[in-house]
């Protein structure tokens, strides 16, 4: 194990220097893919992803990154929101969550089957989906979180106590929603979070 | 960016209300409605100002209206 | 202010359970915003390895050799000839202009089959590219293949409506 740190207010410099950083190797990972000629459909599904496209969201109110700093590099960041999104449960309807806009792992940390590759470090997903529900908390909103997840991801946003709410359309991804239950459920079982 | 300063607001009686009812509407200080009130005005102006519009719709009638904010 | 934790030694064991328990699935990514920046690539729905037939048969149509084309779009002959192969990823988009302005199709579109862009909603030319694919062969052009290739060439050189 290492030690990591936890930026919970990305600037949007930080940004701007991980896509420089994570950038050539997903180019590389995508050669590597290329070379065993592995089908799109089982590649990664954020290989062309670019976060510098980002960079202006920042400056929303509403907006926060948060990222993960280890032996000198970004590990994994994420970005929420809290005032365009609202809550699609029955129950919540309309009541305010946090939005995870954007999640992902350095390229070097992502599982690749095809390539029989395992991340470097794990358990950063979960790590950075946590703030997301702390962040709920934090604001009011009873540890609602919802997102987008990629069809790769599904199975572990179900695991974290998500749950499927549709398909959406607009979108292509499907929506998925932590309620209150849930969220409490989940920061019973971190050994870190306050 | 996370240091928070004090300020003093005056509303009317009718601003109280409807502070009252959505806080209750969507279980949230008052606070923090206010807070979110202030995140979705930067939200919308910011996207006005770079060209686009923001519409209300109607699926069900195929109706669609401007919602034009100043 | 940036609060900043560190997780050194609180909550190790815990961190060891969840980085297992992560390792399990295929990836942690949410991405609606990648979404909205027409990031995505869409499992199955691939748009066929269409521009270099497209390409190929559209010159044949004007009556053009490999190497007039190139001349006229001003691109080196190996990669009109790598294009029309469909042997290679990478192209340009200045090239894809060019082509498309030789051809006398629409360059937008072009540049959506050349992988270059994204397009949201244009199921007509995405259900085009699907019989044209399904019909193409290389080969001189035969009347029927004139009729396909005529048919695709017309949902391609439609401009977009709209502002």
């Amino acid at each position: 194990m290492v030690e990591a740190t936890l930026h919970t207010d990305l600037a949007p410099v930080d940004l701007a220097l991980l896509e420089r950083t994570w950038s050539p190797k997903r180019v590389a990972l995508f050669n590597a893919l290329e070379k065993a000629s592995v089908p799109r459909q089982d590649r990664p599904q954020s290989l062309h992803w670019d976060w510098g496209k980002k960079v202006p969201e920042l400056k929303l109110l509403e907006a926060r990154g948060f990222g993960v700093l280890c032996e000198g590099d970004w590990q994994g960041a994420m970005m929420t929101k809290t005032a365009s999104s609202v809550s699609r449960l029955e129950a919540t309807r309309r009541k305010p969550i946090v939005y995870v806009d954007y999640l992902e792992l350095a390229p070097w940390n992502w599982k690749v089957t095809p390539l029989k590759r395992q991340g470097r470090y794990g358990g950063l997903g979960t790590l950075l989906f946590l703030q997301a529900v702390i962040q709920s908390f934090d604001e009011g909103f009873g540890g609602r979180v919802g997102l987008h997840a990629l069809p790769q991801a599904e199975t572990f946003y179900a695991g974290l106590g998500l749950k499927r709410v549709a398909h959406d359309d607009a979108k292509r991804l499907p929506y998925y929603e932590l309620d209150s239950q849930a969220a409490n459920r989940l920061m019973q079982h971190d050994g870190g979070a306050p | 960016m996370n240091d928070k300063r004090a300020m003093t607001l005056k509303l009317t009686e009718q601003e109280m209300d409807v502070l009252d009812e959505l806080a209750a509407k969507k279980d949230l200080s008052k606070t923090a409605v206010m807070r979110q009130a202030l995140r979705l005005y930067q939200l919308v102006d910011l996207r006005l100002e770079s060209g686009e519009k923001l519409f209300f719709e109607d699926e069900s009638a195929d109706k669609k209206s401007e919602l034009m904010v100043l | 202010m940036t609060q900043n934790r560190t997780f050194g030694s609180l909550g190790r064991d815990w961190m060891r359970q969840v980085a297992a328990a992560e390792d399990r699935h295929e990836a942690v990514t949410a991405g609606g915003l990648a979404s909205d920046l027409g990031m995505l690539s869409h499992e199955g729905e691939e748009q066929p390895r269409v521009l270099g037939r497209l390409v190929e048969w559209r010159r044949l149509e004007l009556g053009m050799t490999e190497e007039q084309l190139a001349a006229a779009a001003g691109i080196e002959l190996g990669e009109l000839r790598a294009i029309e192969q469909d042997d290679t990823e990478a192209r340009s988009i200045r090239v894809i202009f060019k082509l498309a302005q030789s051809l006398d199709l629409s360059p937008e579109k072009l540049a959506v089959l050349a992988g270059l862009a994204e397009t949201r909603n244009d199921p007509a030319l995405s259900e085009a590219t699907v019989r044209f694919a399904a019909k193409s062969s290389t080969a001189k052009l035969s009347k029927e293949q004139r009729r396909v290739l005529d048919e695709y060439v017309k949902v391609l050189s439609e401009s977009p409506k709209g502002p």
